[in-house]
């Protein structure tokens, strides 16, 4: 089973990078390739609980709960949420660090870098 | 096999966590064969009077593990900078050497 891997920054509401990163992941696991996703900066803000739902607006936590339910892992940098105070984040997500990344270039088929 | 990585830096230091946060990656990854390129704006995040607090320590241990900080020379023309004006233990390269060494990567991550 072929691997991809993001390594993704960008928070949520501001730009359409995570719609991005969400949508290129789900065509992915419908190819049934692994999908590991490593949220890096304010990227680990899109995995926090409680995001209101908003009539027109993609709910990016709901988008990740999916992914996880698809079989993605999701992975959030530990020291990018003790900096930014995000503590609550949804089901399945795992803390991490920067090491992860290197496990993940040396066991993926492709690596995207979305911003 | 360890895979040929390059950590590419873009976004300048002023402003941006991007080249702080490429250069800890870089030591993240540093057990595979890893370069470092700086092209565009992030150059100025090699220069001797940038503020290296956030990021010093990463390039001691880039030089320590003898990982490469490559410079890109046409980035750094047009900005009127010269390699005197770098920092010790980054090395200036050819714009078609900086290309080269990203399209022989496994992998590029970039900032």
């Amino acid at each position: 089973m072929p691997t991809i891997s993001f390594l993704f920054f960008s928070g949520p509401y501001q730009s359409e990078s995570p719609e991005t990163t969400i949508e290129l992941a789900k065509a992915a696991l419908e190819k049934n390739m692994k999908v590991k996703i490593f949220c890096y900066m304010d990227a680990v803000n899109c995995v926090k609980t409680g995001q209101k739902k908003v009539p027109g607006v993609t709910n990016i936590e709901e988008q990740f709960r999916e992914l996880i339910t698809k079989g993605a892992e999701v992975r959030l940098c530990t020291l990018c949420m003790l900096v930014r105070g995000t503590k609550d984040f949804i089901e399945g997500a795992k803390r991490s660090g920067t090491p992860e990344i290197a496990d993940m270039v040396e066991e993926s088929d492709r690596v995207l870098v979305i911003s | 096999m360890s895979k040929k990585i390059v950590v590419i830096l873009r976004k300048p230091p002023h402003g941006s966590l991007f080249p702080a946060e490429g250069l800890r990656v870089a030591v993240a990854v540093s057990a595979s064969e890893t370069k470092v390129v700086s092209i565009g704006d992030s150059t100025y995040a090699f220069i001797k009077e940038t503020d290296m607090t956030l990021y010093k320590h990463h390039l001691d241990f880039l030089k320590e593990a003898e990982i490469p900080v490559f410079i890109d020379k046409d980035s750094l023309e047009e900005r009127g900078l010269a390699e005197g004006d770098l920092v010790e233990g980054v090395m200036v390269k050819e714009h078609t050497k900086i290309l080269n060494m990203i399209a022989e990567a496994d992998a590029t991550l970039t900032f």
